[in-house]
């Protein structure tokens, strides 16, 4: 105890402190550079969510014709929630959806961007490219084109029947399958984008180390490679579940009636019902158990860094 | 079309190695034979071609041309894996996500061997590298120098026939390596494995090696013991490389024994050593520690020694073991000696006596790059 108090008495020393002036003027520029920031994501991130929370412990007057909000503190649209199993179908069928969209997404780009990051040595900025364009064009036109590819009488279709295999259209669109297919379509770049990001640092001598100490290419992919990779992969899953889940534009154009996901059943409450408390607190249970998985898989990885 | 390597004459047998990227050429037609057990080392500026030569015999790169063999075995086209070769890498390679004992155990493990040899060979090479107690550690958590050795106890635990060294001490700083040379060589002898190291370092080439291989634009150009490298240097650029040497321009007279040559504005000097310079112009060298100084006063009492000339000592610098002297002739050719420390300010200002002795004084042919 005595000797860290000396050493950190040595080290912070008068000599090695700067005047009280300077010092102030530092903090001062420090608060000049940190404010904008801050105020920025309080105001349009901490604000916004605090204002959801507080809308859903309030509740609407059914018995006036406008369903005013009126200010009366009560946690009955969380207890709606749990007693009503329509909701909770839904949230978990969004759940469900974003976790099958993120599995097809890691599937499918975890492969390319270690593609990209390893195999390609010419050009790389080419094939970047051709993941990154996709991202400029709308959201919509690209969740409409799988209209066009999975309608009765679309590509799909129109190449069975062409070779023979069906007579009659199979029914693709407006189904599960259709939404969790554009989902995983739409947001597999992100999952390209962590894990490149990720894999391009990874010095190739620790690759090199792994080889030259006996482990061949599939043993150093599993040993060296996968591992330091998982911080990328997890960031690009958090990205595609959260997108995913509250994703409304997906389930609304190649959804069936029965694959409706929870930002639909916002919009419902919101628009239709006019019940903004509830759908504050739909809104809000999403974002929680969003989090949950977050932070449960961020757990996980720390512990398996620690005792792995 | 690579020439069979035959017969069992060394640890690492290269022949004709060639090996360009686009239009560079990094090796050039390289023929080296590291012998069973010897610490061989190759020795170079950045760009001569002596890390593409290391990373050719551990497999990390495959040659245009000619072959490469380990203990008769050819091993040209084999991948890392498969070689009885290990390599300490330059920034040491560790895994980030492994402990120390992990690290170390890596190459044992993918060897195969049981969970209890491995646990004895780690704590084996812990010993060895002096760094017990830190097992369980992320290498993050250690200094640079202690990383360093956890990098050398990774490429000896799995006993490689042949240990390659990329550089390994250029990133401590200038005690820690000096120490770490010591070890290193100390190692070496205990483990009595082939080590082929590669440094731009002179110094450490020399005081760790039983041989260097002084490289330039992918060949070798002199290879020998370090005294051998030291003494005789065959060429300039090699002299230039190893020591500290003055470089006079002059000229060589037409054969004559011993060999003589004109040095500019110095006048006519005996040399020990002419290697393959031809008469005409040449470049004459001699080591900064080579050159002899004696105060004017104490050399106006005797007869001058052949081989010295007058000049003034502009200045004497205190660099270290010894002190430097810049010195001027009256004609403005300047070179440096240096001498022992007792008494060597006094020459700072003064008249003084240069003797070049012959035996130390060489000549190159002028460089033809």
């Amino acid at each position: 105890m005595t000797t860290t108090l000396t050493i950190r008495k040595e080290t912070s020393g008068k000599a090695a402190r700067p005047p009280v002036e300077e010092r102030r003027a530092r903090r001062r520029a420090g608060l000049a550079l940190g404010v904008p920031p801050v105020a920025w994501i309080a105001f349009f991130l901490f604000v916004p969510y605090a204002y959801l929370l507080i809308l859903s412990l309030w509740r609407v007057n059914p018995l006036s014709p406008y369903l005013p909000v009126v200010h009366d503190w009560n946690i009955d649209s969380y207890l709606r929630i749990l007693q009503e199993p329509a909701y909770l179908k839904v949230l978990l069928r969004s759940l469900v959806n974003g976790l099958c969209a993120t599995a097809a997404a890691t599937v499918l780009g975890f492969p390319i961007a270690y593609f990209l990051a390893f195999k390609v040595t010419r050009r790389r900025m080419f094939w970047y490219m051709l993941v990154i364009v996709p991202l400029w064009v709308s959201y919509l036109v690209r969740a409409y084109a799988w209209k066009v590819i999975l309608g009765d009488y679309g590509v799909v279709n129109g190449a069975l029947r062409a070779i023979g295999l069906t007579d009659h259209p199979v029914h693709l669109l407006y189904s599960r399958f259709a939404v969790i297919l554009t989902l995983s379509h739409v947001f597999t770049p992100f999952m390209i984008l962590t894990s490149y990001a990720i894999l391009e640092r990874i010095p190739r001598s620790l690759v090199e180390a792994s080889y030259d100490l006996g482990n061949g290419r599939l043993k150093t992919f599993a040993k060296v490679t996968l591992p330091l990779s998982w911080p990328g992969i997890l960031a690009g899953a958090f990205f595609t579940l959260g997108l995913a889940s509250g994703d409304f534009v997906a389930p609304s154009l190649v959804g069936g009636a029965s694959d409706v996901m929870i930002a639909q059943q916002i919009y419902q409450e919101f628009g239709a019902v006019n019940n903004r408390p509830f759908a504050a607190a739909l809104g809000f249970t999403l974002l929680c158990l969003v989090m949950v998985l977050v932070f449960m898989s961020s757990w996980l990885e720390k512990r398996e860094q620690i005792e792995g | 079309m690579s020439a069979a390597v035959t017969g069992s004459g060394g640890a690492v047998q290269l022949r004709g190695i060639t090996k360009s990227y686009g239009q560079v050429l990094a090796v050039d037609a390289l023929d080296l034979t590291v012998r069973r057990g010897e610490f061989l080392t190759l020795l170079g500026p950045s760009g001569c071609g002596k890390t593409t030569t290391l990373r050719i015999i551990g497999g990390f790169e495959f040659p245009d041309r000619g072959s490469a063999g380990v203990l008769g075995k050819d091993v040209t086209y084999l991948p890392p894996f498969k070689r009885p070769v290990n390599t300490v890498f330059q920034n040491y390679a560790l895994f980030p996500h492994r402990s120390v004992a992990e690290n170390i155990g890596y190459g044992l493990k993918a060897m195969g061997m049981s969970r209890a040899d491995q646990a004895s060979r780690v704590a084996e090479m812990l010993r060895l590298v002096q760094l017990e107690g830190t097992e369980r550690r992320r290498p993050r958590e250690l200094s640079g120098g202690q990383q360093q050795r956890v990098a050398l106890a990774r490429a000896i635990a799995p006993k490689p026939e042949v240990l390659l060294l990329d550089e390994p001490l250029g990133s401590l700083d200038y005690k820690l390596r000096k120490l770490m040379q010591v070890e290193l060589k100390e190692i070496h002898r205990k483990l009595g494995t082939t080590f082929v190291y590669v440094t731009h370092d002179q110094e450490e080439a020399m005081a760790m090696s039983d041989r260097i291989c002084v490289m330039r634009a992918g060949k070798v150009v002199q290879e020998g013991t370090p005294t051998q490298i030291y003494d005789r240097p065959a060429s300039r650029y090699v002299a230039d490389f190893v020591g500290n040497m003055n470089f006079l321009p002059a000229a060589l007279l037409a054969m004559s024994d011993p060999a003589e040559a004109c040095v500019q504005g110095l006048g006519q000097f005996t040399l020990g050593q002419i290697n393959d310079a031809q008469p005409g112009p040449v470049t004459v060298g001699i080591r900064h520690e080579d050159v002899q100084v004696r105060g004017g006063a104490a050399a106006d009492r005797s007869p001058a020694p052949a081989n010295s000339f007058r000049a003034k000592c502009v200045a004497a610098l205190p660099i270290g073991s010894v002190t430097r002297l810049i010195i001027e002739a009256s004609n403005g050719v300047r070179l440096m000696a240096d001498v022992q420390r007792d008494g060597a300010n006094l020459y700072e200002g003064n008249d003084v006596e240069v003797t070049l002795p012959s035996a130390r004084l060489c000549a190159f042919a002028e460089d033809r790059s």
